[in-house]
């Protein structure tokens, strides 16, 4: 083979090598024996891998991720609503056309301990599920 | 439909299991890519598990524009080079197309690892790790992954042009420290 310039001979291997043709030779150029060493060696798979179960430990922790987003979606539609709430007590004020804030502040008043009795049960079954439930389901 | 879009397909309408395949299939590739750039070889599964997380949050983007290996390899190439800019200190921006044909920090091999080094084998790998970010990357790609300039291009957001440009000048430098050491070693 001819004297060529660096690229050229890269180029050269590389068509051969795609062809599956090594162009090693005892008389093959020292230059060009060292590029199909480094070829040889680039094509070389290396020898460190991923865990076993890797596949399985990312759908995992996609699941996981997943839940806490829900969950995260559901706090804030529940934030949305706590907020209506009160504006949907004025909406009712101006529909019935009482004029007086406290008047209908005072009508709640009466179910207040049923109304309280109500959000701590509510409270208290989400703190239950969170503790019992799903710890258990995922440890 | 092929078979890689019926996957994704049952991916985005939210199957487990064809992820779970997909993991499978592509795993070696986000390896051979996220390997050759973190050198940090107890991080590496982290940061593999991060690019599967965001290729399986991004899939319902993908329009299979490109193939789905070079769309795969785009997300590791970033999330690997995000990871090292904020883990170490070492410069990922390339070189110019006309840069410096010695490596920074006086070339590839000096004398002492010539020694240290047994074996030429060993030498040349620790000589590509000292290679820069985006030759070690494009080295994988060409190399053990098979990718054309093209899609080695789209994964890296290189110009075709400086991809080859870039694979010849590492080989370069990988030949010149290995013609250095096989000289050293006649002398020993």
């Amino acid at each position: 083979m001819k004297e060529e310039n660096d690229d050229e001979l890269q180029a050269w291997l590389d068509e051969q090598n795609r062809l599956g043709q090594k162009p090693l030779s005892p008389e093959t150029d020292e230059k060009l024996r060292l590029y199909q060493q480094i070829f040889d060696e680039l094509s070389t798979e290396p020898p460190v891998g991923l865990s076993y179960g890797f596949s399985a430990a990312v759908v995992r922790q996609i699941q996981k991720s997943d839940v806490v987003r829900r969950e995260r979606r559901a706090y804030a539609v529940l934030g949305f609503c706590l907020l209506l709430m009160p504006l949907a007590a004025l909406a009712m004020q101006a529909v019935f056309r009482n004029p007086d804030l406290m008047e209908t502040f005072r009508a709640l008043d009466v179910v207040k301990f049923p109304a309280l009795f109500i959000l701590l049960l509510l409270v208290l079954i989400q703190w239950a599920d969170r503790r019992f439930v799903k710890r258990k389901l995922n440890p | 439909m092929n078979d890689e879009e019926g996957l994704v397909r049952r991916i985005i309408l939210g199957d487990v299991r064809a992820y779970q395949t997909l993991v499978e299939r592509y795993q070696r590739l986000v390896l051979h890519m996220v390997g050759r750039i973190v050198h940090q070889s107890e991080d590496i599964e982290d940061v593999c598990q991060e690019v599967f997380i965001k290729v399986y949050r991004h899939l319902p983007d993908y329009k299979f524009g490109s193939k789905l290996s070079t769309w795969i390899a785009s997300i590791a190439y970033r999330t690997a080079i995000n990871y090292i800019k904020k883990t170490s200190r070492e410069p990922v921006s390339g070189f110019s197309e006309q840069g410096p044909e010695e490596l920074p920090n006086s070339g590839l091999a000096n004398p002492e690892e010539m020694l240290m080094h047994q074996d030429w084998k060993a030498f040349l790998h620790a000589q590509i790790d000292k290679l820069p970010v985006q030759y070690r990357t494009i080295l994988t790609l060409y190399h053990l992954e098979e990718l054309s300039y093209e899609e080695i291009g789209q994964a890296t957001g290189l110009p075709e042009g400086t991809v080859k440009n870039y694979l010849f000048r590492a080989r370069k430098l990988l030949k010149e420290a290995l013609l250095r050491y096989k000289n050293s070693e006649q002398w020993r």
